[in-house]
């Protein structure tokens, strides 16, 4: 079980640094929301490295994380926790987990190929500021790229323009 | 010198001020910017959070617009910036990865080649223009004016990415800034991130973030520039929303250069920024 856990994140990328972590906390004193959250970002590789799949799996910061990459930038052994946690999101996600809000951003792009809508409204606005139309997404190459790569089935949207 | 212009969808839709400075800019400094035909989200690191493979597939769709028109992309977002470097740099060095990737795109009958570069607008005005380029085109400079330069996190870090400057000791956007005769001041945590990427996630905490980071600014700033929309909508609304917060503008780095190269006032935008930035034109009357 334990072993599985880890062979699932070392396979990802930032994974395979998983084990160099010695425990010096410098990616914690580096965390903008270090002080918010309830599992620190150095514990992150102890408990990967233990097999802590369900702790790590329901932590607050698993999703709370801004990916800032700062603890990245400070690591003396190269260890990149945002990557870790990115990892951790991925094997989430393909175990069915996915966060609300990340689940909207899907289907809004599904649907627009952005994440907001420009409609006549706003081009009109634009034109008035002197600015050309935005320029027309090609929505069914997203959609296409998105059903390819099964996102779009593993979030549920996959019939043009929005939920099945 | 011409660039394809991908300007991302939160500027595109909401900051149109963001748009029509930095076209402002580019344009009074030889800089040509051509918008890309059909292209759309990034991939968005949200995304990237929860399926890798989309994320590349999706960025490599929206470079291969620009490869087909030759040219290299500038990005205005930090947020398009690291998922289009990263994803470039990716499926550069990883020939099955990027094979895995074509057979995806394939379907909607296109390929990534390789062909070309992501620049952030900031590193193009750095690098390719240049900061003393940029001090000749000053006419009005903005002497006495305080500014704290928020660089945003995805324009320095991943550095091993990124590839740009120094993460620590970021200097690029501080001489931009001080090109235009203001003066960049320094604050506590400055390089930290605004919030913006955990907004739709735990709002308290991605506005406590922002809070803070307006705090800090406006103990030594006389307004705050940007260089990403999320930051810059973090910083408005962070003080829209709260009493508590200290008034300060806030304004897109092509914003604050126009000023200073006298460019038109009512076109830069200013009044679209939801905060007073009445308090710019004090520093340009008395120049």
């Amino acid at each position: 079980m334990e072993k599985e856990f880890m062979d699932k994140l070392v396979g990802l990328p930032g994974g395979e640094t998983l084990l160099h972590c010695f425990q010096c906390g410098i990616c914690t004193s580096s965390c903008p929301v270090a002080e918010e959250i309830d599992l620190k970002p150095h514990q992150v590789s102890k408990m990967a490295a233990l097999g802590f799949e369900d702790l790590l799996m329901s932590s607050k910061l698993l999703w709370d994380c801004t990916l800032c990459y700062m603890c990245t930038e400070r690591c003396p052994k190269q260890v990149s926790i945002a990557e870790i946690i990115t990892a951790l999101r991925n094997v989430a996600f393909r175990e069915g987990m996915i966060h609300p809000a990340y689940k909207l951003q899907v289907e809004l792009i599904f649907k627009l190929g952005r994440i907001y809508e420009v409609t006549d409204f706003e081009n009109e606005v634009r034109a008035d500021m002197g600015l050309p139309p935005a320029p027309p997404v090609k929505v069914e190459e997203v959609r296409r790229i998105m059903k390819e790569t099964s996102l779009a089935q593993s979030v549920g949207v996959t019939q043009e323009g929005g939920k099945p | 010198m011409k660039y394809a212009l991908f300007t991302g969808c939160t500027t595109l839709a909401r900051l149109n001020a963001y748009d029509a400075s930095t076209r402002m800019v580019s344009e009074a400094l030889g800089l040509e910017l051509v918008d890309m035909e059909g292209a759309g989200c990034c991939g968005t690191p949200i995304m990237e959070s929860i399926q890798r493979k989309t994320v590349l597939a999706m960025a490599a769709w929206n470079m291969s617009i620009a490869e087909d028109m030759d040219l290299n992309i500038m990005t205005l977002c930090n947020g398009c910036n690291e998922v289009l470097v990263k994803a470039n740099m990716e499926l550069k060095e990883n020939k099955e990865l990027k094979e895995e990737v074509n057979k995806v795109l394939a379907t909607v009958g296109r390929e990534f080649r390789g062909s070309v570069d992501v620049k952030h607008f900031i590193r193009v005005l750095y690098e390719d223009i240049g900061v003393q380029t940029i001090r000749e085109a000053v006419k009005n400079p903005l002497k006495g004016l305080k500014v704290a330069v928020h660089y945003g996190c995805h324009i320095l870090r991943p550095s091993d990415v990124l590839r740009f400057e120094n993460p620590e000791a970021p200097r690029s956007m501080d001489e931009l800034v001080n090109a235009t005769g203001a003066v960049s001041v320094d604050f506590l945590d400055k390089l930290t991130c605004c919030g913006a990427p955990v907004l739709a996630v735990n709002e308290g905490l991605a506005f406590g973030l922002a809070r803070e980071k307006v705090r800090f600014m406006s103990r030594r700033a006389d307004v705050i520039v940007t260089a990403c929309p999320f930051c810059f909508l973090q910083f408005v609304n962070a003080q829209l929303l709260s009493e508590e917060v200290p008034e300060i503008p806030v304004v897109h780095y092509p914003q604050l250069l126009g000023l200073a190269m006298d460019l038109d006032y009512d076109e830069l935008a200013l009044q679209e920024n939801r905060v007073d930035t009445s308090r710019l034109i004090d520093f340009i009357g008395n120049k």
